[in-house]
């Protein structure tokens, strides 16, 4: 008899389906499996005969043929033992085709019969509501982070014989709640009222954060760098759900979700130490995953001294910045990630890090100029802000004075957003680090003192064409930030401050 | 090429030869034309080693010497010999006179009075400001500065009198055509055109730390007196003081905190007898300058009266009372004038940009003298 069950593959972060077909015939009894098989799926046979017998299910020895189509899509992970067995059960005859008929199953059998949690359930299920297929049975781990898709029948099984008396009607599982979505911002143990003092870094940081402007941190070790990074998650504003469909999808890609975590609500804050290969900041591998930078989408990617990550790894993330996704191109085809994120790197400003304190710092001026010149060119012009930080003194770090917690700067942050949200709409983008350049002065809307003033400052500081429009972004964020409709000298005033330029020249303090 | 340049130069450039053994040569045989026609038996009673002696004999070739002289000469480099016209006069006094000399530029004219300023490779930047400040006023004065373009001090000192579009030599430790250190690269061009370089070494002479203490000796010897801007109280400013004492030279030097170390050399110098500087005038009266031309601004900071000229806003007015010409990080300058951090920011960007302050690195400010 044949029977035909609905299964899916991962492709990249996005979900594919695939058809289980089972014959069973007479003739030698042989179990053969076809479809274009990675070995892991090739294994399922010894796991799915094993755990049907001790599920209590005895195939008599037949002709047995598994195929996996379509056959020219590479079949990998251990999710087809579960469809596999019911569609063995049904070729069979235990179970009738029609209990079976468009219910998507995944799950990998464990040699007792218990349906193990697989990884990559997300984008599958995704993609499954998209083709209309409305019930599903995965394992009872997957059921949260399945249920998150609206319109959908998820039911979590435990082992096998209860999928099987499921489907026979014999004792229906329970279907899987869907959560209510709510945005949540709370539930971060960190605040930036934990920052003491650091006014001028927190200033730059929430204008980083309100553009989506990359920044760079310059400061000795211990002033403080990490510990606001990792609060900039904070002060973003709550994942939408579509935003948290996505991330969600490449945390699963990657078997990185919890059993109990349905949605991820938290921005991410990805800090990957220095040693990091390409393909781990990247994405890659034989089968490509997501990378630090997919695994950062939608929040925070930190690079911690910079200046010790190989260049040739800083040098690949530039078309990932610019695209907001990595396409990685291997033999069974190429496989698009997304990486929506922004930049937080930070890095000493001389080779012993405490330059510019000259009780501390010996370097010479070469020493520190050959150490800033580690850093490409190239690398810095993504970079839109840059602060430098200074270790804090015994007042500002045990002051009575009260900071302001995250929640207050988020919400100026939300309220910039949504400006540029409604401002860029046309463009096609969202915030005004990605404003293409051509539209910049259009958007910026200066008065001719403000003109006569960018004049001034391209000349004063001999920015770059680049660098110029990168100082107009950034004031264009401020201006954003103080609600004005055009920006205004105060704001490029300001703007100026952070250029990316003339980090150093040769001045210390005692 | 007369024939004296020639035997002058032939015996500066004997390798191994240094000018002490040019004095000993000097005194026993008279004019280098009567070493070189002397027999080597007699000049090896003066010669101790046989490297010296070896290579003596090798020198004598006269061709090589000649396409060596042609060469620096095409190079727009003097090669200077007490014979010589050219010769400073000033030197020719001074113990252990130098028998040959390296020049690119132009010497100070023999009448003009000069200023030799010294201090510490490693200083703050109220040294090096202060270098500036002064090498600019005395240069705009008339008097020449002196230095040795070094880290630090030297180089500020140079800069300064560039700035007033005064003249400044540059007394090289290494060879003539050496730069060192490379971040003076744009110095050395700057000085060369308007001023002078000079060394006691040829063109290839690596610039090793045993030759800077003789070129110290120079740097006193081509100066009337000798400005000690900041130093620590081991130093090796020290080492020009002394010769310039030795030579006679007055000793002025600006006094500093007691708690600075890096100005406890000079304050030691005061304490030992030095003239205390206090203003620009204070160096032009010691060394009777005729004041024709006045210091435009006599002491280093900004009177009232100049401040209420810049005609500053109030917020840029209360955050210039801050700053200092240590330089001061942007949230210490927040914290004071307690003001928001984006108007801190404009009102120094827009000091910056009228020029009364600099941003020493990024994010700490100070005021500009």
């Amino acid at each position: 008899m044949y029977s035909k069950i609905l299964s899916g593959t991962l492709h990249g972060v996005e979900g594919r389906l695939i058809t289980v077909e089972a014959d069973v015939s007479e003739g030698l009894p042989v179990f053969n499996m076809v479809g274009f098989l990675a070995s892991e799926v090739r294994e399922a046979s010894e796991r799915v005969r094993t755990a049907l017998k001790n599920a209590g299910y005895l195939l008599p020895p037949k002709r047995i043929t598994v195929n996996l189509s379509p056959a020219d899509v590479r079949k990998e992970g251990s999710v087809f033992d579960l469809p596999i067995s019911i569609a063995l059960l049904a070729a069979y005859g235990y179970i009738p085709a029609e209990c079976v008929q468009n219910i998507l199953l995944l799950g990998e059998l464990s040699l007792s019969g218990d349906v193990l949690g697989v990884r990559g359930v997300l984008p599958i299920v995704d993609f499954a509501r998209k083709q209309n297929i409305t019930t599903l049975i995965l394992p009872y781990d997957n059921r949260k982070e399945a249920s998150v898709i609206p319109g959908l029948t998820v039911y979590g099984a435990k082992d096998l014989k209860q999928v099987v008396e499921h489907l026979l009607g014999q004792s229906p599982m329970q279907a899987e709640p869907m959560p209510r979505y709510e945005e949540k911002t709370e539930g971060f143990s960190i605040d930036f009222a934990d920052v003491k003092g650091q006014r001028m870094l927190k200033r730059a940081t929430e204008i980083a954060v309100s553009g989506m402007h990359n920044i760079l941190y310059l400061g000795p070790p211990g002033a403080g760098k990490s510990m606001i990074a990792k609060r900039i998650p904070t002060i973003m504003p709550a994942l939408s759900y579509e935003e948290s469909i996505e991330l969600t999808k490449i945390y699963s890609v990657n078997g990185m979700l919890g059993a109990e975590e349905g949605l991820i609500r938290k921005r991410p804050f990805r800090m990957p130490h220095h040693s990091i290969t390409a393909n781990a900041l990247i994405g890659g591998g034989k089968v490509p995953k997501p990378g630090e930078i997919s695994l950062a989408h939608h929040g925070v990617l930190f690079l911690d001294e910079f200046l010790e990550f190989q260049k040739n790894i800083i040098e690949m993330m530039r078309q990932p910045l610019e695209d907001g996704e990595i396409t990685i191109s291997r033999l069974q085809g190429s496989y698009t990630f997304p990486c929506d994120i922004m930049l937080v790197a930070a890095m000493n400003p001389c080779p012993c890090g405490f330059y510019p304190d000259l009780t501390r710092c010996h370097c010479t001026r070469p020493q520190i100029e050959h150490y800033l010149k580690k850093i490409s060119e190239p690398m810095l012009d993504r970079m839109d802000l840059n602060i430098s930080v200074r270790k804090m003194t015994y007042e500002e770090l045990y002051g009575m004075e009260q900071e302001e917690c995250s929640k207050q700067i988020r919400e100026r942050v939300i309220r910039a957003q949504a400006i540029q949200k409604r401002r860029l709409a046309p463009f096609g983008v969202r915030f005004n680090s990605q404003i293409p350049a051509n539209r910049l002065d259009e958007l910026c809307g200066l008065g001719k003192e403000e003109e006569k003033l960018r004049k001034e400052l391209f000349e004063r500081y001999q920015l770059s064409a680049r660098g110029a429009g990168k100082v107009m972004k950034v004031a264009r964020t401020i201006a954003d930030l103080d609600a004005s409709e055009c920006v205004k000298s105060h704001h490029m005033w300001e703007a100026v401050t952070y250029r990316m330029s003339d980090f150093y020249q040769g001045g210390g303090t005692e | 090429m007369k024939t004296e340049d020639f035997y002058w130069y032939w015996l500066n450039t004997i390798s191994g030869i240094g000018n002490r053994t040019i004095g000993r040569l000097l005194d026993r045989f008279g004019t280098p034309k009567q070493i070189y026609h002397t027999e080597e038996r007699e000049i090896a009673s003066v010669l101790r080693t046989k490297k010296q002696q070896s290579a003596f004999h090798m020198s004598k070739n006269k061709a090589p010497v000649i396409d060596s002289y042609n060469n620096i000469s095409a190079g727009g480099i003097t090669f200077l010999h007490p014979d010589s016209p050219l010769f400073p006069e000033r030197l020719k006094t001074i113990p252990d006179m130098p028998y040959g000399l390296y020049l690119k530029g132009i010497l100070p004219p023999e009448e003009k009075k000069t200023v030799a300023m010294i201090g510490a490779r490693s200083c703050t930047r109220y040294g090096k400001e202060m270098a500036r400040f002064f090498a600019s006023e005395l240069a705009g004065c008339g008097v020449g500065i002196i230095s040795g373009l070094a880290r630090g001090v030297d180089g500020m000192a140079h800069v300064g009198a560039l700035e007033a579009d005064g003249y400044t030599l540059g007394v090289l430790g290494g060879g003539i055509d050496q730069i060192y250190p490379i971040e003076h690269a744009a110095l050395f061009q700057q000085i060369e055109q308007s001023g002078g370089l000079i060394s006691e070494s040829g063109p290839g002479i690596q610039p090793v730390a045993g030759l800077f203490p003789m070129r110290n000796r120079l740097i006193a010897g081509f100066a009337d007196g000798i400005l000690v801007v900041e130093a620590m109280e081991k130093s090796g400013t020290f080492i020009t003081v002394d010769q310039g004492l030795e030579q006679g030279k007055e000793i002025f030097a600006l006094p500093g905190r007691l708690t600075d170390s890096k100005s406890a050399g000079c304050n030691r110098l005061i304490q030992m007898g030095a003239h205390i500087v206090t203003g620009v005038e204070d160096v032009l009266e010691l060394l009777q300058i005729d004041n024709t031309s006045r210091p435009k601004r006599n002491r280093p900071e900004r009177s009232e009266e100049e401040i209420h000229k810049m005609s500053l806003a109030p917020l840029e007015k209360m955050v210039y009372s801050c700053l200092r010409i240590e330089p001061k990080y942007v949230d210490v300058i927040i914290s004071e004038v307690r003001v928001a951090p984006q108007e801190v920011c404009m009102a120094l960007n827009q000091l910056v940009l009228c020029g009364a302050v600099v941003e020493t690195t990024r994010n700490y400010y100070a005021i500009k003298l």
